[in-house]
């Protein structure tokens, strides 16, 4: 496409300025009349020099002047020169940011040891990655951190450490040291497995704290007892509940409509967080990030929440009830539940959580 | 074979093109080429004349010039009409 510009051009006897024109050679392209001593010419951008000129030297009056093709951008690059610059300057400074560590992630191990280990090494924020050898920097990290192994990873500027630690041997269990299996907390056994020793209790049976479930010796036919090690488990089934009242009025945060969006920038390890206005709010979160820039871009909105009072009935405000009541449950287990009941009534709703744990604990006399 | 243009020649009794002092198409209604003019006489936005030979031509309509040299000009636009007057 050829470069053009377009002149709105005003002043008396048009026609002899578009006869002046085309005697000089200039290719005139989409001439428009708008009125009677206004028009809209169109010209080579080669011409423009040529043909403002002409219109200087006639007097005519030249309103605007519209840059169409490879012209308006050079134009554009011409006003914009600063941002042009700053923008050739920019890429390359960002490409040569991707090669060097601006974050480092660590998983399994202490964080602060992990970086030690690595700064030991020569690796650390604001280091090139380019030329880092990352099995031999898994080597000296699995040795340094006495690690079963790590693996090294770079993702854009980010440097991604996994320590697997080594699992340490049992300590060995002395069969001859007689001890009993004790229970450590309350419940309903739900089942034994007996290896040595003898139980005292059963399937069904309901059990405190510290009570002994398998006694450490074992009864010959002869009535003869001998102490021994307990070895077995014993589970129990164990319950946790939460209630929630019900007086027929339900609060919840709802959204009241108005909202707040925020972009940020997360520059390796400097993030460009701002204040939030709402005091209480949910946010709903997108990222992006600029691979191989160390650059992410996470758009949050807010939206800004108020403790509402409803009165409502029962059964409006079940799941919710539930739901809390679930959650409240949830954060009180210390097992991992297999059933979830609820118990309704008028005035309140019970989450119900049932699991099994074992129980037994080994006790040496 | 003839080419059509030549075959159009010689049913109009012209022997070449350079017979012609200007040549003027028309396209449909919405397209004017004129060829071998010699200045723009009247540019209006519903009439458009150029001067030609010892006369003008004058397309119609509501009009503008897509491009305009020299010697050749295209109008587009709605033509309704083409004129040609002897001076």
């Amino acid at each position: 496409m050829i470069s053009k510009i377009e002149i709105t051009v005003d002043g008396l006897n048009l026609e002899d300025l578009l006869r002046a024109l085309i005697k000089q050679k200039v290719t005139l392209y989409a001439v428009r009349r708008i009125d009677r001593f206004t028009a809209v010419i169109t010209v080579a951008y080669s011409n423009r020099g040529k043909v403002l000129d002409l219109l200087r030297e006639k007097c005519y009056n030249v309103h605007n002047i519209k840059f169409i093709g490879a012209a308006a951008t050079a134009e554009r690059l011409k006003r914009h020169i600063a941002l042009f610059v700053v923008l050739v300057l920019l890429v390359p400074l960002l490409i040569a940011s991707g090669t060097v560590c601006w974050r480092i992630e660590v998983r399994g191990a202490d964080r602060q040891q992990v970086l030690d280990a690595l700064y030991e090494y020569g690796v650390g924020i604001g280091r090139s990655l380019v030329s880092l050898s990352y099995d031999k920097l898994e080597n000296y990290l699995t040795n340094a951190m006495n690690a079963s192994f790590v693996t090294a990873v770079r993702k854009g500027s980010t440097l991604l450490i996994e320590v697997v630690e080594r699992s340490e041997a049992d300590e060995p269990i002395d069969l001859d040291s007689p001890a009993d299996i004790v229970a450590q907390s309350d419940g309903v056994v739900s089942r034994i497995v007996l290896i040595q020793g003898t139980a005292l209790v059963q399937k069904g049976d309901t059990v405190s704290k510290g009570q002994i479930l398998i006694k450490g010796e074992r009864i010959y036919n002869d009535g003869t007892v001998q102490p021994v090690r307990a070895v077995g488990q014993v589970f129990a089934t164990v319950v946790c509940s939460q209630e929630i009242a019900f007086n027929g009025y339900l609060s919840k945060y709802v959204r009241t409509g108005e909202s707040f969006a925020v972009t940020e920038v997360v520059i390796g390890s400097y993030d460009s967080h701002g204040e939030v206005p709402f005091e209480t709010y949910e946010t709903v979160s997108t990222s992006l990030t600029l691979y191989p820039f160390a650059v992410t871009l996470v758009h949050t909105v807010y939206y800004r929440t108020v403790l509402e009072v409803q009165k409502v009935s029962l059964s409006q405000c079940l799941d919710d009830l539930k739901r809390q009541a679930l959650d409240g449950a949830v954060d009180k287990c210390t097992f991992a539940p297999y059933t979830v009941t609820y118990n309704v009534s008028d005035n309140k709703v019970t989450a119900v959580l049932t699991g099994e744990i074992e129980i037994g604990e080994v006790i040496l006399r | 074979m003839k080419k059509l243009s030549d075959v159009s020649l010689e049913t109009a009794d012209l022997e070449t093109l350079s017979v012609m002092r200007y040549k003027c198409c028309v396209y449909g209604n919405h397209t004017a080429v004129v060829e071998g003019h010699k200045g723009l006489k009247k540019f209006g936005d519903s009439e458009i004349q150029l001067r030609v030979g010892k006369g003008s031509v004058s397309v119609t309509g509501q009009v503008s010039l897509a491009l305009l040299t020299d010697s050749s000009a295209v109008i587009k636009g709605h033509i309704t009409g083409v004129r040609y007057d002897d001076f």
